[in-house]
C-alpha cells in the first residue's frame, strides 16, 4: 500500500495528511480494543461453559465409578463367601479402563485421568491420550504437576486452571471417587479453548487494519482533490483579503493625503487673503491720513511732502503686498489645478523604455544644463512598468530639482543610474547640490512647501507631484541627503520584461 | 509689559509680519521686535546655533509663532521649545490662519499659552492683535536662564 506516497504528494497539505494518518491509527486502535473486549467476554463465557461441562462429566464419571465399585464389592463379598479372593477395586478399574479403551476423549485434547495415591506418588490407572504405556509415569505428590488430580485425591471437588501430569496448562474439573479412593479429573488443554479466540483476534485485527487503511486510502483518493480545491480557494481568498487590505491602506493614505492637501491649500490660500484684506485697510487708513493732511492748515509744500512720504512708504507697501498676494494666489490655484489634473488623468501602465524617456526629458533642459556647465551622467536604465505621463513628470521634476538646487560654489554634477532588484526597477537621481538638513526632509513632499522660498523661484509643487505620481504608480521613493553635500532620490517601480518589449516606443 | 521683553515673531509671510508689527505698535507696544522667516531661523536663535543672532541669557522673550513655515513648522518649533528646560518658561502664542480644532488642541497640548487665528476680516485681526497687546501688557514674562522679571 503506497499510502506514504499519497501523503507525500503535496508538501503544503502534509500536516492535514499527518492528522488523517493519526486518525486512522486511532481508528485501528479503537477497532482492536473493541474486538479485544468482545473476544474476552466470549472467551470467558466459553471458559465457563467448558468448566461446567468438565465438571458435569467428571462428577458423572465419578458417580458411575462409585456405583460400578459398589457392584464389584457385592461380587467380591459373595466370592469371599465361596472362599475366593476378588480384587473388586481392580475389577472396577478394569471395567472403566475397558470402556476407555474405546473412548478417544473429547475434543482434540480432552480426556479423563484416573489416579490413586500410593505413598508420596500419584499413580495413574488409565491409559491416557498422551502416553503409549498403560499408565503415565507416576508423579510426585509434592511436585507442581498434576495439580487437579492432587486436589481430587485430597477429597476436593471443583474446577481450576493448572498444570496437568504433562506440565501443560489445562482447564480441569476434579472429583474424588469415594469408594475406590481414586481421583478423577476431566481436563482439556487451555490452548485448545483459546485457539479459536486467538485466531479470531488475529483475523479481526488484520481485517480492521486492512479496512481502515483501505478506508484512509480511499478517503485520500476522494478527499485529496477536495482538499486541494479548498486550499486553492483559501489561498485565493487570502490573496483577495491581502489585496483588499493593501487597497484599504492605499485608500486611507490617499484620503489622508487629500485631507492634507485641502488643509494646506485652504491655509495657504487664506494667507494672501489676510494680506489683501489687511493692506486694503491700511490703504484706507493712508487715504484717511492724506485726507487729514489735505484738510489741515499746512503749507502747500508741507502738504505735498507729507503726502509724498505717505505714498512712498505706507501706500506703496500696501499696494505691493496686495499685488504680490494676488499673484501668489494665482500661483497656488494654478498649482492646485495642475496637481489635480495630473491626479485625475487615467493611467495606462505599459513597459517603458527609460533610456529613451529620460533622453527626451533631458533634451528639454539641454540649454539650461549647458549654460550652467553641469556634468550629467546617465547610466543604462532598465525598463519599468508605468504610465508614460506620470513617469515622465516624476523624473523631469526630480531632474529639475537636481539642476535648480545645485550649489553655486562648485561645478554641478548630476547622475541618473538604474538597476533591477528582483521584480523592481530602481532609479537614483543623485546630485552634489545644496542638500537637505535631516530635520527638513520629512516636509519636502508636502504641497506648497518650500525650504528656501526667498532663494529661488518655484511654486512648491515639484515633489508633491512626484509623491502623487509615485503613489499612483504603486512605487516608492527613498531620499538620502546631506546638507552641503548633495541629495539622492531613488525611485522604485515595478520592473518590466525588457527584452520582449524593446520595440515599444 | 516690561519694555525689556523682546517680542520674537516667527512668520514666513512678510505681509503678515508687517501687519502684526503695525498693529502691535498701534496698540501701544513699543518693545523690541525680532522677525524670523522660518522655523529653522527661530530655532537657531533660541538654541544659539547661529552666530549672527542669538538669544541672550537672562533676557525675557515672548514668541509669536506661525504654524506653516518653511523648513520646520511652528508646531515642531513649539514642541522643541516646550521640551527644553530653559525655553519652556517662555510664553508662546500661535498666530496662524487655520482654526482647525485638532491643530488648536495639539498646540494647547504641547503647552502654547495662546492661540490666535489670523482672520481675513481686518477688524477681527486688529482686535486679536490688540487683545494680544493687552495680554502682553499684563503678563509677567520670566527671564530665561535667570531671575524672573515682571
Amino acid at each position: 500500500m503506497n499510502l506514504l506516497a499519497t501523503f507525500k504528494r503535496s508538501g503544503s497539505t502534509a500536516s492535514a495528511r499527518k492528522s488523517f494518518l493519526h486518525l486512522s491509527l486511532i481508528m485501528i486502535l479503537a477497532c482492536t480494543i473493541v474486538m479485544g473486549i468482545i473476544t474476552m467476554v466470549l472467551y470467558n463465557y466459553e471458559l465457563d461453559q467448558r468448566k461446567e461441562m468438565l465438571q458435569v462429566t467428571a462428577q458423572s464419571q465419578a458417580r458411575l465409578l462409585e456405583s460400578i465399585a459398589n457392584k464389584e464389592i457385592e461380587i467380591a463379598v459373595s466370592m469371599a463367601r465361596g472362599g475366593q479372593y476378588y480384587d473388586h477395586a481392580q475389577a472396577a478399574i478394569d471395567q472403566i479402563a475397558d470402556a476407555h479403551e474405546r473412548y478417544e476423549g473429547f475434543g482434540n485434547t480432552g480426556e479423563f485421568t484416573l489416579a490413586r495415591r500410593e505413598a508420596d506418588q500419584i499413580i495413574f490407572v488409565l491409559r491416557h491420550r498422551y502416553e503409549d504405556v498403560l499408565h503415565p509415569e507416576p508423579v510426585d505428590f509434592s511436585s507442581d504437576l498434576a495439580e487437579p488430580m492432587r486436589l481430587a485425591l485430597q477429597g476436593l471437588s471443583g474446577t481450576m486452571v493448572g498444570l496437568d501430569y504433562r506440565g501443560e496448562t489445562v482447564l480441569a474439573a476434579y472429583e474424588p471417587v469415594d469408594v475406590l479412593d481414586l481421583g478423577i479429573v476431566a481436563k482439556m488443554d487451555l490452548s485448545e479453548i483459546r485457539a479459536p479466540f486467538i485466531k479470531a483476534v488475529l483475523v479481526g485485527a488484520t481485517a480492521a487494519l486492512f479496512v481502515v487503511l483501505l478506508g484512509t486510502r480511499l478517503f485520500f483518493k476522494i478527499g485529496n482533490p477536495i482538499i486541494e480545491k479548498l486550499e486553492a480557494y483559501s489561498s485565493e481568498l487570502e490573496r483577495e483579503v491581502e489585496l483588499r487590505k493593501d487597497l484599504n491602506i492605499k485608500l486611507q493614505s490617499n484620503n489622508k493625503e487629500l485631507e492634507r492637501i485641502v488643509y494646506v491649500s485652504s491655509h495657504d490660500l487664506r494667507s494672501p487673503l489676510v494680506n489683501i484684506d489687511g493692506y486694503s485697510r491700511e490703504l484706507e487708513r493712508s487715504i484717511e491720513e492724506i485726507a487729514g493732511i489735505v484738510s489741515s492748515d499746512r503749507t502747500p509744500e508741507e502738504t505735498v511732502k507729507d503726502i509724498a512720504y505717505l505714498l512712498n512708504s505706507d501706500v506703496y507697501e500696501a499696494l505691493h503686498f496686495i499685488r504680490t498676494s494676488a499673484g501668489k494666489m494665482d500661483v497656488l490655484l494654478t498649482g492646485l489645478l495642475k496637481l489635480s489634473r495630473l491626479g485625475r488623468s487615467a493611467l495606462s501602465i505599459i513597459p517603458l523604455d527609460m533610456n529613451q524617456l529620460i533622453r527626451k526629458s533631458l533634451d528639454a533642459s539641454d540649454y539650461q544644463i549647458k549654460e550652467a556647465g553641469i556634468a550629467i551622467e546617465i547610466g543604462d536604465l532598465p525598463f519599468c512598468m508605468g504610465d508614460r505621463v506620470q513617469v515622465d513628470q516624476l523624473f523631469s521634476n526630480l531632474l529639475d530639482n537636481a539642476i535648480n538646487y545645485l550649489d553655486k560654489g562648485r561645478p554641478g554634477k548630476i547622475s541618473l543610474k538604474g538597476r533591477v532588484e528582483g521584480n523592481k526597477s530602481i532609479y537614483c537621481v543623485t546630485d552634489n547640490g545644496i542638500g537637505i538638513a535631516p530635520d527638513h526632509i520629512k516636509n519636502i513632499f508636502e504641497i506648497f512647501h518650500r525650504l528656501n522660498p526667498s532663494d529661488s523661484e518655484g511654486e512648491g509643487l515639484g515633489l508633491a507631484i512626484v509623491q502623487q505620481a509615485i503613489s499612483k504608480l504603486s512605487g516608492k521613493i527613498i531620499v538620502e541627503s546631506e546638507l552641503g553635500v548633495g541629495s539622492s532620490f531613488c525611485v522604485i517601480l515595478p520592473t518590466a520584461e525588457q527584452d520582449d518589449n524593446r520595440g515599444e516606443s | 509689559m516690561n519694555k525689556e521683553v523682546v517680542i520674537l515673531i516667527a512668520e514666513d509671510d512678510e505681509g503678515h509680519a508687517g501687519l502684526i508689527r503695525k498693529n502691535l505698535k498701534r496698540s501701544g507696544i513699543v518693545n523690541e521686535m525680532l522677525f524670523f522667516k522660518d522655523g529653522q531661523e527661530i530655532l537657531n536663535f533660541l538654541f544659539k546655533t547661529e552666530k549672527e543672532r542669538q538669544r541672550i541669557d537672562g533676557s525675557s522673550y515672548i514668541l509669536l509663532l506661525d504654524i506653516r513655515m518653511p523648513k520646520i513648522d511652528g508646531v515642531e518649533v513649539l514642541e522643541r521649545v516646550k521640551a527644553d528646560p530653559i525655553l519652556r518658561k517662555m510664553p508662546v502664542m500661535m498666530i496662524t490662519t487655520t482654526d482647525d480644532p485638532r491643530e488648536v488642541e495639539r498646540c494647547h497640548e504641547l503647552g502654547c499659552n495662546n492661540y490666535i487665528t489670523k482672520p481675513i476680516a481686518y477688524e477681527d485681526f486688529v482686535n486679536a492683535i490688540r487683545q494680544l497687546g493687552l495680554f502682553l501688557a499684563v503678563v509677567v514674562v520670566p527671564a530665561l536662564n535667570g531671575e524672573e522679571k515682571g
